[in-house]
């Protein structure tokens, strides 16, 4: 009877030893991997605040750049037809009705010449329809105006099921875009741009391609190319990835890669 | 079937036995309720519920007075192996989709290749030969299955400690699913070591020998998986 006693009690202690190690041993994974978690949380709020700044600066970038671009507009454009018109009626001699005539007439044209550069100018730099109706309208609008432009024909697709992004990310890549529809318009020369869109499961891919005079990619390095330099960073500020093939008259592709979760 | 026979094998094994069926029958409820929409879930469902009708199964060959003691053995034997290696497949597979690394899978699919090889051939000399020391290979090869589970829960814990989410770890499902095969395989190798010993010289006590170092801690585990479905979660997060 004794025996039996002694061979309960032997059992109940090595299974309470193991449940009592087990329990420790759960208790100290808990611990480790709390305080693990806990420098992981602060890391990981630091990228955050890093990505954030990150943005921040290029938006301060686009808007210093947008700054300039509308500078450069009133003084080329704007300012010039402005003065010309000025110079032409303050010139205006009354007795002269036929040059007279001939002078109001080309000065309507040149405020009306500059009425409109100023509404592309407040079209391609108001971001409201970002926020409103989203990047596929905004970029509709920009296909649209550059159609009217008639530098170049314009083929624009767009496959997969659209995903919204943050506005900041949207915007972002809008302005990527139209950075490089600009390349295409001073640097170019081409005759067919085409624009192609496509959402994937984790990422928007985007695809402009030129048939232009293209250029030599060590070349463009060598110079400084510091439009490319930009539209690389500001790929990489919304967690994107960046792809140009350009080959001597025969034009250029330029892709970019923007996942939907950028962190 | 008796009934009464079986309450009182319950009784024996003091209620360990009915514990655990209660238990198990819980997980797979709350497994087809909760887990039922995930592939690594749906795997579960089919391990529970093999392993409760070989349970189920078990206790009415173990109650029916009709049927030999010699065939009660055999099936036993072979049931208990191959529950093994299904749970062995099962918690593998689990592991290899927690743990996203090909050079691990392709270990896990070797160890499990020749683990199934292992368990083909005791399967095959059970049914062609009967020699005293199958009994023993048998329990080798459960306590050979428990070690190669306790060496990937060993595994989980340092990949854990290693990849760090902001998810609260009480929270994760596979962190229930690895600490309760972790506890039944740290009960279940000395107990499938020496159990035979024990019962071959038919030590005292070996009742509550077994109820508290095998109906408890396999209790224990699927009282941890019916928590991990609870969490209501992807079972590999």
């Amino acid at each position: 009877m004794q025996k039996t006693s002694y061979d309960i009690v032997i059992f109940l202690v090595v299974v309470s030893g193991l449940i009592l190690f087990l329990i420790a041993f759960i208790i100290s994974i808990l611990y480790l991997y709390k305080k693990k978690q806990h420098s992981f949380v602060q890391n990981l709020e630091q990228l955050k605040s890093d990505h954030e700044k990150a943005i921040l600066n290029t938006q301060l970038e686009i808007q210093e750049q947008t700054f300039q671009h509308i500078s450069r507009e009133i003084h080329d454009n704007i300012s010039l037809s402005l003065t010309l018109a000025k110079l032409q009626l303050n010139t205006l001699n009354w007795e002269d009705k036929e040059t007279m005539q001939e002078k109001v007439e080309s000065s309507v044209v040149l405020l009306s010449r500059s009425i409109c550069d100023l509404s592309d100018i407040s079209k391609s730099l108001n971001a409201n329809i970002i926020t409103e109706h989203g990047l596929l309208k905004a970029i509709d609008e920009e296909v649209t105006q550059l159609k009217q432009a008639q530098l170049f024909t314009v083929e624009y697709t767009c496959t997969g099921n659209p995903v919204f992004m943050e506005p900041q990310t949207e915007l972002i890549i809008f302005r990527i875009m139209q950075e490089s529809f600009n390349n295409i318009i001073k640097h170019a020369d081409a005759k067919n741009v085409s624009l192609q869109l496509h959402y994937n499961d984790v990422a928007v891919t985007i695809n402009i391609t030129d048939n232009g005079i293209g250029f030599d990619k060590d070349m463009a390095g060598k110079n400084g190319a510091a439009g490319l330099k930009n539209i690389e960073s500001r790929t990489k500020t919304v967690g994107g990835k960046f792809e140009l093939k350009s080959i001597p008259s025969q034009g250029t592709s330029i892709t970019f890669i923007i996942p939907y979760s950028n962190i | 079937m008796d009934f009464e026979n079986l309450f009182n094998k319950f009784q024996e094994n003091y209620y360990s036995e009915f514990i655990l069926l209660i238990v198990e029958i819980t997980a797979l409820i709350l497994a087809i309720t909760y887990a039922r929409t995930y592939k690594t879930g749906k795997l579960f469902i089919i391990y529970i519920a093999f392993d409760l009708s070989i349970f189920l199964i078990d206790l009415y060959i173990m109650n029916n007075s009709e049927i030999s003691i010699k065939f009660t053995s055999l099936f036993l034997r072979t049931t208990n192996t191959l529950i093994a290696l299904i749970e062995l497949l099962v918690y593998y597979y689990f592991f290899s989709k927690v743990i996203k690394s090909t050079r691990l899978k392709k270990v896990l699919i070797i160890i499990s290749i020749l683990y199934s090889l292992i368990v083909c051939s005791f399967l095959f000399i059970n049914f062609i030969s009967i020699t005293a020391r199958l009994p023993y290979i048998a329990k080798v090869i459960g306590a050979l299955e428990f070690c190669l589970l306790l060496l990937v829960c060993i595994f989980y814990f340092i990949w854990l400690l290693q990849n760090v989410s902001s998810e609260p770890l009480l929270n994760r499902p596979s962190f229930w699913i690895m600490s309760g095969i972790f506890f039944y395989s740290i009960f279940s190798i000395p107990y499938y070591l020496i159990s035979n010993y024990l019962f071959l010289n038919r030590i005292a006590n070996q009742n509550i020998l077994v109820a508290l170092f095998y109906y408890l801690p396999f209790s224990i585990n699927f009282i941890f998986l019916s928590k991990s479905f609870l969490c209501k979660k992807p079972l590999t997060i």
